[in-house]
């Protein structure tokens, strides 16, 4: 199985960009009312446990929060390999260094551009770990927050997003042209503008490669439902 | 001929005789209609009150009001010889400021009600330091309750003293002050004999000649916030709601933040189409020449030199289990406007019950605090100051879950 897990993925651009092959076999919008504020390393905790994390993760420390594998769906799978997944394998520095140049921005003390530039080499480090482990693994899951980290800074800017999602269309098209393994595509939530700005939204989304006939499912559902079927 | 309106806030401690003072402004104004004072008269009786209430005619008001579908904050308009005067009620701290920025009401002056007998109180000074970051700048101030101390012109005095070094370190001067009993009607509407020793005018008249009656929307500078854009066969039409001034057909606009400048091409109202619109109207307008506009830009008159801001300094009060850190990046709500800024630094922390700085530059400010903030925009934005335009100078801040704090532009720093 390959689940692609795709941060800030908003339902609302798949669409409107018309994006095939995130869009897969069957799509939607996940509920995630059941949480109180739609909290990245919380969504993805719960979605790996099938539980609520929300109580268990403090937002000071919640990029502190690991699970372990096999209090997640992970123990279902023989051999797995999870990439730069929150709450469970989060490249660290790679991720620290984000908020950082994220703070030096608001402080004037670096660029957008530079910004962007990290965030887009992070990205392409993902993407190759991904790439090279395809068909080595009885699950991969493999984290992108291309959409949320530049989403944050300039979700109001069309044409940035739609080289965001046309850079996330090309993940998919190649997973689908090299593999015939279940997929899924997730995200954690949407997105919404503020200004040139972007906040999080609840308008998270899914795909699967097979006819599952989901109805807004929730974050927590997939625990189960992955079950099942594997 | 019409008599022009004037938004009257009364504020004061909450026992010095706010309610008996509007109560006896509604009575002696004779707009309580008969009916009304007769089954007051007699529900006071029938309670084992002999005397008249005037309070007890804004009770009873009050619980009109609350049988509607509506509960307003403004009361029943009293009137004098030469205007009308709405009342807007002033409940306390928080109330108070959080209807003010959300618009419900403006206030064109305030009136003091501070007791003689029981002096100055930390309410008082509270409600004045509110007015006064709310920029309501028309102040007049009635000392109640003249008649509990004999209607003692020395005690007047000296009270007048006291109150004139308050008034005067929040930039209030000249303020008129007018010693009254609003339980017997003295210098109310009526000249007391009873305080000879008083020269001024009654509290009516003060009001009619010192008040200045605000200047209407239409005159003031076009100032339209944008609600939403529609493509409708083909052309843009862009709705937004006329603030201030009169927009035209053939005249020439900026959009703001961007500074774009544009023609307005058609005006469209109720599905007609209008050579013009004044305040307070929603409207579909079509801009030649603008090409990039959004919900929550303003539509200005090109001859006005508007310009972008990337920097502010706001009062603002946290009404919500909120904290807020120098260095936090924040969303701001401001018209329709969503946008995000910096707290750049958090200059002091007032206490708004008595007046003082609680601290020069804290590091944080919590629930129910208030402070003095600088902002900065994390792109160009476009406000103006409250008390130019109230309606384009106040915002809320929003947390996760909404509103947690509201505040007023004092400052545009560029």
């Amino acid at each position: 199985m390959i689940i692609l897990a795709m941060d800030a993925l908003d339902h609302n651009l798949v669409e409107r960009y018309n994006c095939k092959n995130l869009m897969q076999t069957e799509h939607g919008q996940t509920d995630i009312s059941d949480f109180e504020l739609p909290r990245t390393v919380v969504l993805w905790a719960s979605f790996l446990t099938g539980k609520n994390m929300e109580a268990e993760i403090p937002v000071e420390t919640q990029w502190e929060f690991k699970l372990a594998p096999d209090k997640t769906f992970l123990r279902f799978f023989g051999s797995c390999l999870a990439i730069d997944v929150p709450a469970l394998s989060l490249k660290e520095k790679n991720h620290a260094e984000e908020r950082k140049l994220l703070k030096k921005y608001f402080d004037d003390k670096a660029s957008l551009e530079d910004y962007d530039s990290l965030v887009w080499r992070n990205h392409e480090e993902n993407k190759k770990d991904f790439f090279g482990s395809l068909g080595r693994f009885d699950l991969v899951v493999a984290y992108f927050d291309l959409a949320d980290a530049i989403g944050h800074l300039s979700f109001g800017l069309a044409e940035k997003m739609s080289s965001v999602y046309v850079e996330l269309e090309g993940i998919a098209r190649e997973v689908k042209s090299s593999a015939t393994d279940l997929t899924l595509v997730i995200s954690d939530h949407g997105m919404k503008p503020v200004g040139r700005f972007g906040d999080h939204s609840e308008n998270g989304f899914y795909s699967l490669n097979r006819e599952w006939k989901l109805k807004l499912p929730k974050m927590t559902d997939f625990y189960e439902l992955i079950k099942q079927k594997v | 001929m019409s008599l022009p309106n004037i938004n009257l806030v009364v504020i004061g401690h909450k026992d010095h005789g706010k309610s008996t003072l509007i109560g006896r402004l509604l009575y002696d104004s004779k707009v309580i209609p008969d009916q009304k004072l007769q089954e007051i008269r007699a529900e006071l009786q029938s309670s084992g009150k002999n005397q008249f209430e005037f309070a007890y005619i804004l009770d009873s008001l009050e619980e009109e009001r609350r049988g509607g579908l509506t509960i307003d904050i403004v009361h029943t308009p009293f009137k004098s010889e030469r205007r009308i005067y709405t009342i807007i009620d002033c409940p306390g701290h928080k109330e108070f400021i959080r209807k003010m920025l959300t618009g419900a009401s403006q206030a064109d002056a305030a009136v003091l009600v501070a007791s003689a007998k029981e002096g100055i109180q930390p309410q008082t000074k509270e409600h004045l330091f509110l007015i006064k970051i709310l920029g309501v700048n028309q102040l007049i101030v009635a000392v109640n309750k003249m008649d509990t101390i004999e209607y003692n012109e020395e005690a007047f005095r000296e009270f007048s003293e006291s109150l004139k070094k308050i008034l005067s370190s929040l930039d209030y001067n000249d303020v008129p002050i007018v010693p009254v009993s609003a339980l017997y009607g003295e210098n109310v509407t009526k000249k007391s004999d009873r305080m000879e020793w008083y020269e001024g005018d009654t509290l009516i008249q003060v009001l009619d000649n010192r008040v200045k009656l605000p200047k209407p929307l239409s005159e003031k500078p076009l100032r339209c916030v944008i609600q939403d854009i529609y493509d409708f066969e083909g052309k843009k039409v862009t709705v937004c709601k006329v603030e201030t001034g009169i927009l035209k057909i053939g005249q020439p606009v900026t959009v703001m933040p961007t500074m774009e400048e544009g023609i307005v091409e058609k005006i469209e109202s109720f599905g007609r189409e209008a050579k013009e619109s004044s305040p307070g109207d929603s409207v579909g307008i079509v801009l030649r020449g603008v090409s990039e506009i959004r919900r929550g830009y303003v539509v200005t008159g090109v001859a006005e030199k508007t310009e972008q801001t990337r920097e502010f300094v706001a009062e603002l009060v946290i009404f919500s289990d909120f904290t807020l850190r120098s260095g936090d990046i924040v969303t701001i709500r401001l018209g329709t406007c969503e946008t995000k800024c910096k707290i750049e630094k958090i200059l002091r922390k007032v206490d708004p019950v008595d007046l003082t700085v609680k601290e020069e530059e804290p590091e944080s400010l919590e629930n129910g605090e208030v402070g003095r903030i600088v902002f900065r925009a994390l792109e160009p934005l476009y406000l103006e100051e409250y008390s130019d335009f109230p309606q384009i100078g106040r915002f809320v801040v929003l947390g996760k879950r909404g509103a947690v704090a509201a505040g007023i532009v004092l400052e545009k720093r560029g």
